[in-house]
């Protein structure tokens, strides 16, 4: 008999094993300078990605609706834009290669985490069909895939100042990683703002208020104006290495307590978003 | 007046005037001081961490502020002292809100003043300062949407209403629920509103897909037909009506005893998960029964099939069970109950949101700033 859940499943399992083999070729191939190991690496992540779209794009179908509802497809979806798109950017800019040290693992904890929560589809509501719906949800991942990368130079920054490992010493000079660190860090600012703008437009849409302060709301709000507090620091204090890198993992803890905890903290509107 | 006391007239005005410039200058700059935009952001900031940490009146209902004041006594009474129970409606954010408004505004005018561009280009694209414009636009879609907002929250109307089919809602009956800002009164339509009938669809699984109301607004005589559904509200002289998702059917059900009669509604909701039955409870104080009500939803919309199964119980302990179709009588514990009328119902909000547009353009103004001023790899590296 069909089980699609079953078959849903398993694909992903399929990816994460993917994704676990990519993690440690990699990882090794850059800490060890095995170049051939680190491309392999970079290899069975894009098979990974390929097999992981694949059970997402069957879910979309059989569904009838983006990967938006549950809380299973929503770690799957997040893991997966943050692959794509950190394996997208490597190619034009190879400076982020290593970045895959910290995203690899990201990833594969996200679909990990979401392989133990209930896979059921659910229908969706009316509330959730729209269009500005699916920007809303749509820039909060690229969102979250550009301050992974953020994060990873910020931990970088950190760790070369502090470690004396010879992997480190091979990353680029501590202006760079400090520079990547704030340029991402700006992109993932402009993509969480236009996520509110449309999350806004959605609210009025739907229920017709654009702003609430509901939990989840204030939260995003706060998040976006942490990252607006961090670059007025770097721009007019001239705040730099260590302590910018540190007041960025800051706020990309609140980030995520943002995107996945304010649901669990009390009652919300997105509750049936976070279920 | 002598040549020399005019002269000193003059002076002392002059001086005085001097000085209120050099006290307006000192203040523009205190106000747009890098440290001051800093304090007023953090403060900003902390505002809001303890509207997200601590619970706001606002979002509680009485019976779970009630809870909360009894769990946590004497937090509950700092909170609610500093106003932290409800943040935006307390004098300090509202200050620390037009210190950053004012901040922001002087700090805009500066650098509207100061735009000269530094480019130089074969094109007039080239020769625009991307930079500097981005920080403007940002900076003056913040100040947009935050005046619009205030404008909006002061302003804003909107009203609940349930009607049911064949009813009509006249601009002097009264809201079911009724908000608006300081600065407005209730909410007001032009026009009537009849509910005519109600659509709904369902997912194979029982859950809802939609729902659709079908109403006449009347005008002067002019009548409208519209048609509303959940996420595509109906604008009616900028008024925007909302299709809510609560529907179902009410019960008139008559109760009698000897020489007493009792006439009771049971208002039953179609529920929001799937499920066969659709359940009330209702509590009269006119009788020393609880009632408990059920339909079976697969007689959705169809009233005059629909079959009501009433349970009579007393203190939790049941007493008598009796189904019910329209019309139709039978004996409930001590009582000949009588099933006079089903209706259906739904649930519609109007809403009245001036400055709403206001606080889109401000948001656009934003993002456009923020791109312009992020994207680009600008020489000077930060």
């Amino acid at each position: 008999m069909f089980d699609y859940l079953l078959i849903d499943t398993s694909i992903h399992w399929l990816a994460v094993f993917f994704y676990i083999l990519a993690t440690i070729s990699n990882s090794y191939g850059i800490v060890f300078a095995k170049k051939r190991l680190e491309n392999w690496g970079y290899k069975l992540a894009w098979t990974g990605l390929f097999i992981h779209g694949l059970a997402l794009a069957i879910r979309w179908v059989v569904s009838g609706h983006g990967p938006y509802m549950v809380r299973y497809e929503v770690l799957s979806s997040d893991a997966w834009i943050a692959m794509a798109f950190f394996l997208l950017l490597k190619r034009r800019f190879p400076q982020l290669k290593p970045v895959s040290i910290i995203i690899f693992p990201a990833t594969f904890l996200l679909i990990a985490i979401s392989l133990f929560l209930n896979p059921a589809i659910k229908d969706l509501p009316p509330t959730l069909r729209s269009i500005w719906l699916v920007f809303h949800v749509f820039f909060y991942k690229i969102s979250l895939a550009t301050l992974l990368i953020a994060l990873a130079f910020s931990i970088f920054h950190i760790a070369k100042g502090r470690a004396n490992a010879k992997w480190l010493k091979r990353l680029p000079d501590h202006k760079t990683i400090d520079l990547y660190s704030y340029r991402f860090a700006s992109f993932g600012f402009i993509f969480w703002g236009i996520a509110i703008l449309a999350g806004s437009i959605w609210a009025f849409q739907s229920w017709g208020r654009f702003w609430g302060w509901d939990p989840i709301e204030t939260w995003s709000l706060l998040t976006w104006l942490l990252f607006g507090l961090y670059l007025h620091l770097r721009r007019f204090f001239a705040w730099r290495g260590d302590k910018a890198a540190i007041l960025f993992i800051f706020c990309f803890i609140t980030s995520i307590i943002a995107l996945f905890f304010t649901g669990l903290i009390g009652p919300s509107v997105h509750s049936a978003y976070f279920t | 007046m002598s040549h020399g006391k005019a002269s000193k007239l003059k002076f002392d005005i002059r001086q005085e005037q001097l000085h209120k410039t050099g006290q307006s200058t000192r203040f523009h700059k205190l106000l747009t001081a890098r440290i001051t935009v800093l304090l007023l952001l953090l403060l900003q900031l902390l505002a809001i961490l303890s509207a997200a940490l601590i619970p706001q009146r606002s979002h509680l209902s009485p019976t779970q502020l009630e809870q909360w004041q009894k769990a946590h006594p004497w937090f509950y009474n700092l909170t609610s002292f500093l106003g932290l129970d409800h943040v935006f409606g307390t004098i300090w954010f509202w200050i620390i809100l037009i210190l950053f408004l004012l901040s922001l505004t002087n700090s805009l005018i500066y650098q509207l003043k100061h735009t000269n561009a530094q480019h130089t280009g074969l094109t007039w694209f080239s020769r625009i300062n991307f930079r500097r414009w981005g920080g403007i636009c940002l900076h003056l879609g913040l100040l947009i949407t935050i005046v619009a907002a205030i404008i909006y929250s002061t302003t804003s109307q909107s009203a609940l209403l349930q009607l049911y089919v064949g009813e009509v809602h006249t601009p002097q009956d009264a809201w079911d629920y009724a908000e608006s800002g300081s600065l407005s009164d209730d909410l007001r339509l032009n026009g009537s509103l009849k509910l005519d009938r109600i659509n709904s669809t369902l997912w194979p699984s029982g859950q809802l897909k939609q729902i659709t109301s079908h109403l006449t607004y009347t005008n002067y005589g002019k009548r409208k037909h519209i048609t509303l559904s959940i996420n595509n509200p109906v604008s009616i002289n900028h008024i925007r009506i909302y299709q809510l998702h609560d529907f179902g059917k009410d019960f008139f059900i008559t109760l009698k005893e000897k020489n007493d009669i009792h006439q009771l509604n049971i208002h039953i909701k179609y529920p929001t998960q799937k499920a066969t039955w659709a359940y009330g409870n209702f509590n009269a104080s006119e009788i020393p029964y609880e009632i408990k009500a059920k339909y079976n939803i697969n007689y959705l919309l169809q009233s005059q099939q629909t079959s009501l199964v009433i349970k009579l119980l007393r203190k939790n302990e049941f007493i008598s069970q009796i189904q019910l179709t329209l019309n139709e009588s039978g004996k409930l514990g001590p009582y000949t109950v009588t099933l006079n009328d089903v209706r259906d119902w739904t649930a519609i909000m109007a809403v009245r949101s001036p400055g709403m547009l206001m606080i889109f353009v401000g948001f656009t103004l934003l993002i456009i700033g923020s791109l312009c001023l992020y994207l680009p790899i600008y020489k000077s590296n930060v």
